[in-house]
């Protein structure tokens, strides 16, 4: 282990002295310090920070990919040509120490250059947390779905091929399943059996399609399970400050304990009555509760000086995005939400307009939620204010419940690590060619590397063999199929390994992921890598022709 | 220390032919190679370039692989990491890594021996200061120019006070105090029971130091054997006295004509370059004159010389002092440096100097080689013209 340390240590001086980290530091400082003015994002500061984290990790996880491949292709073939190699591999060292002290070496300024260039990101992002949001629902937005590890959760997948058979069974019921059948048959020039197959194929996108589009009237309707909130309702007594029966709204002071609980158009409860933040200031927050609730409630009769009991439940947040066929006048979809424990029975409701094919949020409170962490889910498709509407679709993808389990801070550290397993993978890959290969070569290897490790999920699905295809395309998809198996089984996914989506979204990058990714990234696959660098270079000579 | 019983590096038709990228046979740079080089002596390999000396080092330190027969180091395999603990190496140029200053490099190479700090610190010292760079220890090795690269290789393959050293062209780029010095080195290493083995094109600096040598042409061994015994000239005497008259010279020649000799030779002996410019830079540096570059070398760092100065070094100390402290001669035994000649000759003629007894012959050291040994250079160079001769004698 002393002689690993040994070859790492020097490794790391090596890349310091390459002057390779100060040119790094200096080209990310000026990118973090030009994108928030360039970039402007939807113009909200929510969408300022968002720009920031995705840009800036986006752009540490390239700069870093390709230095790291870089650096770590030169550490070895370097000392192969400049010969220094004579002087190392002569002394008490075995050739897979020093190919696992360089790969540690490149590790180690790996996660210095990370650490320097993921606090500089934190603290830009910090400081632009502190300027004025545009208003309290940006506001809102910074801190509960920027500043937040949320975890999500999607709804129970729609069974869309039981769907397809009700629907297909419905076709040959009313006997229309054998006159669309004759089409396909044309289609497929008399292959009766890709005939069928494409008819099903079709069906199957005829019910997916319908499943998750809802006309105006209508209603979708998910169930969400494993919704883990954690916390406590917090419940303290308030002052009463201001109290308006003809507006309709209350004022009450509250300790800083509390109202940090509260976030702007959020859950809250009084006497036991549910209600919303329509305001929140550093002291005190503003309800408007109905009428009703005033005139005879459990709220009736409020003056200022009154103490009411004040409860802040854990909240949760549904985030939903609706795409309409035909896009409104107004640009506005309206929708009444209904919520339900299906447990307690206790439900909310919610009138909304929100803009159509923009990602949009809906804070309750947590009780909604079951013990066993289900809730109901449904969304009643309303017609505008003319009695028009248009059907609107929500994929199964576009909506979820997200929650907070921890805090920004945490899941930053986390994003970090992500973007580190990928390079160290990548300075695995970059020894691994240098073990054996000249600079320039190793360099290409490892470059090629990236993009493919990049675009693994677009290659993996245009590679997918369809049916109807000419018959030397299925050939050559086939074989290209196989080639990418194998790339498969030796490249990792980095789309996994990316967190700026994680980050932009506020959602919780838990450990067991990191764990798995880990044993799969690091344990196995730079393993592998770096267990045939260590056998090459073992079987290689050091030495030249000089005859 | 060296184990006495066994021979430090044995080659037994040592083989290795470069191919091509379609493994076409493209040189054979060594060919059936045996060797036995023996614990506590200094061994010179030599040969025109191209003769397969680097190749012959580089298969002893695993840094290439023979394509046939066996090599042992230390009675092990080349590669195995063990023996590599007890070996020291300074290549053809000192390849270090230009970012490091001096003293970044020695501690580089020492923490490779798992060599604690401070030792490490202490070493280093000694060994900078032996080489003549304590005052340019910060700078970078990129540096340095290329004697002072040497240097500090040097230092390198010293830091682990190495049982086998072996040394690829050391001198390259040394100026005559480093040259001087590191003669020096290589006797005082010998001395302690060190093996080293010596790869030069300088024949003056292999001859002064190698007890054996191997002349190697085309990868194949030309000849082998003893220093001493390859280069005395069996039927020649040469006597060294102070300044005679032409007169005493004239009664010599008729004293050897009695005996039906002839002398051959008169000649003042003329002082060495190296001596005379040893003397000049001593007189320089005793007037302080300035310089940017290497100064003067130190004493011998001290766990390098017979002292002892660490545990474990008192230890092998006390192991080496039951053992002879003059270098063993290995191989077969050379005739003794003064042949058996007519011993009323020489009486005779120590009687006509009037002149006090011939020095009796001490242990070989630098200033007492005798220089009837510079003629035979001319058959060193017709070899490594190519011409052949039959000198093997093992």
């Amino acid at each position: 282990m002393r002689s690993i340390w040994a070859i790492s240590r020097h490794t790391l001086a090596h890349c310091l002295r390459m002057k390779v980290a100060g040119t790094f530091i200096l080209m990310l400082l000026v990118a973090l310090a030009i994108l928030p003015t360039v970039m402007k994002g939807d113009g909200t500061l929510a969408g300022r920070i968002r720009t920031l984290l995705a840009y800036g990790t986006g752009l540490t996880g390239m700069l870093l990919s390709i230095v790291t491949l870089l650096v770590s292709a030169g550490v070895i073939t370097s000392d192969v040509q400049g010969k220094q190699i004579f002087t190392v591999a002569t002394k008490p060292l075995a050739r897979w120490q020093y190919v696992i002290g360089r790969w540690l070496g490149v590790v180690i300024f790996d996660l210095a250059l990370l650490g320097v260039s993921g606090a500089a990101i934190y603290a830009f992002a910090q400081h632009l947390r502190l300027q004025e949001a545009l208003n309290p629902q940006d506001r809102r937005a910074v801190e509960t779905e920027v500043f937040a590890a949320r975890r999500k959760v999607g709804p129970e997948p729609t069974d869309i091929q039981s769907l397809a058979t009700q629907r297909r069974k419905r076709l040959e019921e009313e006997g229309r399943y054998q006159e669309a059948l004759e089409a396909f048959r044309l289609k497929a020039r008399g292959d009766e059996q890709k005939a069928k197959a494409q008819l099903d194929e079709q069906i199957l996108s005829d019910a997916a399609a319908a499943a998750q589009s809802v006309s105006p009237g209508g209603y979708f309707q998910w169930r969400f399970n494993g919704v883990a909130v954690a916390g406590t309702e917090l419940r303290e007594i308030g002052s009463v400050i201001q109290a308006d029966e003809e507006t309709a709204l209350v004022r009450i002071s509250a300790s800083p304990r509390l109202l940090g609980r509260l976030v702007f158009s959020g859950p809250v409860r009084v006497n036991d009555v549910d209600l919303r933040v329509t305001r929140l200031e550093k002291d005190f927050f503003e309800v408007e509760p109905t009428v009703d609730d005033l005139a005879g409630g459990r709220l009736a009769g409020l003056a200022p000086g009154d103490l009411v009991e004040v409860a802040a439940d854990p909240m949760i947040q549904i985030a939903f995005k609706a795409s309409p066929a035909v896009a409104p006048q107004d640009k506005l979809l309206r929708s009444l939400w209904e919520l339900g424990n299906p447990t307690t029975g206790l439900r909310y409701m919610e009138l909304r307009s929100d803009p159509a094919q923009t990602p949009a949020t809906l804070t309750v409170s947590a009780r909604l939620v079951d013990p066993n962490g289900q809730m109901e889910v449904r969304y009643n498709n309303l017609p505008d204010s003319a009695g028009k509407g248009t059907s609107v679709t929500i994929l199964d993808g576009d909506i979820s419940v997200l929650y907070r389990v921890g805090s920004f801070g945490g899941n930053f550290v986390r994003a970090m690590l992500l973007i580190m397993l990928q390079l160290a993978f990548l300075a695995a890959v970059g020894v691994f060619a240098g073990s054996f290969l000249s600079f320039p070569v190793a360099c290409l290897v490892g470059l090629a590397t990236l993009p493919v490790s990049m675009a693994r999920g677009f290659l993996s699905q245009s590679l997918q063999i369809r049916p109807g295809l000419g018959g030397g395309m299925e050939v050559l998809t086939l074989i290209g199929g196989w080639a990418f198996r194998v790339v498969r089984v030796l490249l990792p996914d980095f789309s996994q390994t990316s967190p700026s989506q994680s980050l932009v979204g506020g959602e919780h990058i838990s450990w067991e992921f990191i764990a798995r990714l880990g044993l799969l990234m690091l344990i196995v696959r730079a393993g592998l890598v770096l267990a045939s660098a260590c056998l090459i270079f073992h079987k290689r000579e050091l030495a030249r022709v000089q005859v | 220390m060296v184990d006495a019983d066994q021979s430090v590096v044995v080659t037994k038709n040592l083989t290795k032919v470069f191919r091509d990228f379609w493994l076409r046979e493209k040189v054979t740079a060594v060919a059936d190679l045996d060797l036995e080089i023996l614990p506590r002596e200094v061994f010179g390999l030599l040969g025109p370039n191209g003769s397969g000396k680097s190749t012959t080092l580089k298969m002893i330190l695993g840094l290439l692989y023979p394509t046939r027969g066996r090599i042992a180091v230390f009675g092990r395999l080349p590669t195995d990491v063990r023996i590599k603990a007890r070996i020291g190496f300074l290549p053809e140029e000192s390849y270090l890594y230009p970012f490091l200053d001096a003293r970044e490099t020695l501690d580089f190479y020492g923490r490779l021996f798992h060599q604690p700090r401070r030792q490490r610190r202490r070493r280093t010292d000694m060994l900078l200061d032996m080489v003549g760079l304590g005052s340019v220890a910060y700078r970078r090795v990129g540096e340095y120019s290329k004697g002072m690269q040497r240097r500090i290789g040097l230092a390198q393959a010293l830091i682990n006070d190495p049982d086998l050293l072996i040394l690829d062209e050391p001198t390259g780029g040394m100026d005559p105090i480093g040259t001087r010095q590191f003669k020096d080195l290589i006797r005082t290493l010998a001395m302690r029971g060190k093996t080293v083995i010596l790869s030069s094109h300088l024949l003056a600096d292999v001859e002064d130091v190698c007890d054996r040598i191997c002349i190697l042409y085309g990868g194949r061994r030309r000849a082998l054997g003893g220093m001493d015994q390859m280069l005395s000239r069996e039927g020649l005497t040469q006597i060294t006295t102070d300044r005679l008259d032409q007169a005493t010279l004239e009664r010599i020649r008729q004293v050897l004509a009695g005996t039906g000799k002839e002398l051959l030779e008169v000649s003042s002996p003329r002082d060495k370059l190296e001596s005379l410019f040893l003397r000049i830079v001593k007189e320089a540096q005793e007037q302080r004159v300035a310089t940017g570059g290497a100064v003067a070398g130190g004493p011998i760092a001290e766990f390098l010389r017979a002292q002892p100065v660490e545990g474990k070094e008192a230890l092998a100390r006390l192991v080496a002092a039951a053992e002879p402290q003059v270098p063993a001669q290995p191989g077969p035994t050379p005739p003794a440096a003064t042949p058996q000649e007519d011993a009323g000759v020489l009486r005779e003629l120590v009687e006509l100097a009037g002149s006090p007894s011939p020095k009796e012959s001490a242990p070989r050291s630098q200033e007492d080689r005798p220089q009837a040994a510079e003629p035979d250079r001319g058959v060193l160079d017709g070899l490594l013209g190519g011409q052949e001769r039959n000198q093997e004698t093992t």
